[in-house]
């Protein structure tokens, strides 16, 4: 039995950490694919399989996590694991509360970092380069978007496994949300320039189009007040620009 | 045709596997998944333009923990799809077949997100039948978690299947019906469609910072791109 593991086991757990959300249900979130992550670890701290099967339904609970944000308590869950292991803990409870007090800032951080900023930040400058270059925008896109992506599971990783549990030190509110309010003002800005270029591109079709996309402007903004469901807004938009088309006709 | 709706499946497998379940890198965003599909079918302008319309439109709905969400990457795709074969048939219909398939985008995402629901309910199901096993084997997660591949991937292959067959072919016979002078008309809706996809972006980052110069700054820096590359 093994007290460590091999460089090449973490680079497996970290590669497993590309199909966390796989297996999501509503019933563990994604327990099962922490699970599925930290099998290397089991196969190499354990050998015989009732050891494997207490060490997998362990990690079988329920846990959350953004995907991305998942490498900052996986890191932190093998080290802990092999320490475990060395030192002879009498129980596990220790890391299972540990991934339990991770759950709720591994979430907000990462929906709040990547769902709500970076990711809406980068498609509007995607669709700026689209309006104006064309089909440059595509690797453009994916090569801005991607960037921060792996930065953040590389750094998360590399960082939890040296830290295990001082991680928590890192994940604190303040710091993201420095970073997420400087890419909120970029993001606003790019949304202005994509306004801008879209209205461009729309008057650059014929003025009908112009002339819907500023009613359709106006009338999403009333209906976003009203707390319209988005597809109603989408269905009205469609249905404004035909009527727009028909009266210009 | 068939060999057509088959490939795009394909892709639309692809797609919801990029959606929810593996890797995440984004390929399945609309303008991408789009214009991947437009290169498939051999429409690669028709499908980049289809992706841009529909890139903005569910991008204020987060897939946050458990919240339900319409499956606008497979929705579009499904949409563009549409677009592509339905002008095939009928080139003179151009516009009036991008403002159909913008309208059935919004049932064929909902329909995508119910099926990504389906989907987390039978990997629950999996799940419970894990936890009460006796003796748990790393083989058996492992294959849990392909099962949870192979469903999303079936979640964008069915909904790409059953919209491309129920509707081309719909589409096609209700769109020959109309006469193609009208098709101009239908060309203000790709105008609308880009304009509610922008305030949604807007409106999502005015709510985090309420800044109107930077706003002003961002609309001027557009023009001036626009105006300098064009």
């Amino acid at each position: 039995m093994a007290v460590r593991t091999r460089k090449i086991d973490r680079f497996n757990i970290f590669i497993r950490c590309f199909f966390i959300q796989a297996s999501w249900s509503f019933k563990a979130l994604i327990g099962m694919g922490f699970c599925f992550c930290v099998i290397p670890l089991a196969r190499r701290l354990y050998d015989s399989p009732k050891d494997r099967s207490e060490f997998l339904r362990r990690h079988l609970d329920f846990f959350n996590s953004h995907p991305y944000f998942v490498t900052y308590c996986l890191g932190a869950v093998t080290k802990l694991e092999e320490q475990a292991q060395q030192q002879q803990w009498p129980d596990w409870r220790p890391i299972s509360i540990f991934k339990e007090r991770l759950t709720g800032p591994l979430g907000v951080q990462g929906d709040q970092l990547f769902w709500n900023r970076i990711k809406p930040m980068t498609i509007a400058i995607g669709m700026v380069v689209g309006l104006t270059l064309g089909r440059i925008a595509l690797p453009v896109f994916l090569l801005i978007y991607n960037i921060p992506h792996f930065y953040i599971r590389i750094k998360g990783w590399r960082l939890s496994y040296r830290m295990g549990f001082d991680i928590v030190s890192v994940l604190s509110t303040r710091r993201f949300q420095a970073i997420g309010d400087k890419i909120s003002i970029l993001g606003l800005a790019a949304a202005g320039a994509l306004i801008s270029t879209a209205a461009w591109w729309s008057y650059e079709q014929n003025f009908a189009v112009l002339a819907s996309f500023c009613l359709s402007a106006a009338l999403t903004m009333a209906l976003i007040r009203l707390k319209v469901a988005v597809k109603f807004i989408i269905l009205a938009v469609t249905c404004l620009g035909i009527l727009v088309g028909l009266l210009t006709l | 045709m068939w060999a057509d709706i088959f490939i795009a499946s394909l892709w639309g497998g692809i797609v919801a596997i990029d959606t929810t379940a593996l890797m995440q890198i984004m390929i399945s965003r609309p303008m991408m998944a789009c214009s991947v599909v437009g290169l498939l079918l051999g429409n690669f302008p028709l499908g980049f333009v289809m992706g841009f319309l529909v890139e903005l439109l569910y991008i204020s709905e987060l897939p946050i923990g458990a919240a339900k969400f319409a499956e606008g990457n497979v929705g579009s795709t499904a949409a563009a799809t549409l677009a592509i074969l339905t002008t095939r048939q009928l080139p003179q219909h151009y516009f009036m077949s991008i403002a159909l398939a913008l309208i059935l985008f919004v049932p064929l995402s909902s329909l995508g997100g119910r099926l990504v629901l389906l989907k987390r309910k039978i990997n629950g199901v999996i799940y419970e039948r894990l936890i009460y096993r006796d003796l748990l084997a790393p083989r058996q997660i492992n294959a849990a978690q392909l099962y949870g591949i192979l469903l999303s991937f079936l979640v964008g292959f069915i909904t790409l299947t059953i919209s491309s067959i129920l509707f081309v072919s719909g589409a096609t016979w209700l769109l020959s019906r109309i006469p193609a002078t009208y098709d101009k008309i239908f060309q203000p809706a790709m105008g609308g469609v880009l304009a509610a996809g922008c305030v949604f972006l807007a409106h999502l980052f005015w709510k985090q910072h309420r800044k109107k110069w930077v706003l002003f700054i961002g609309l001027g820096l557009g023009l001036i791109l626009f105006v300098k590359y064009l």
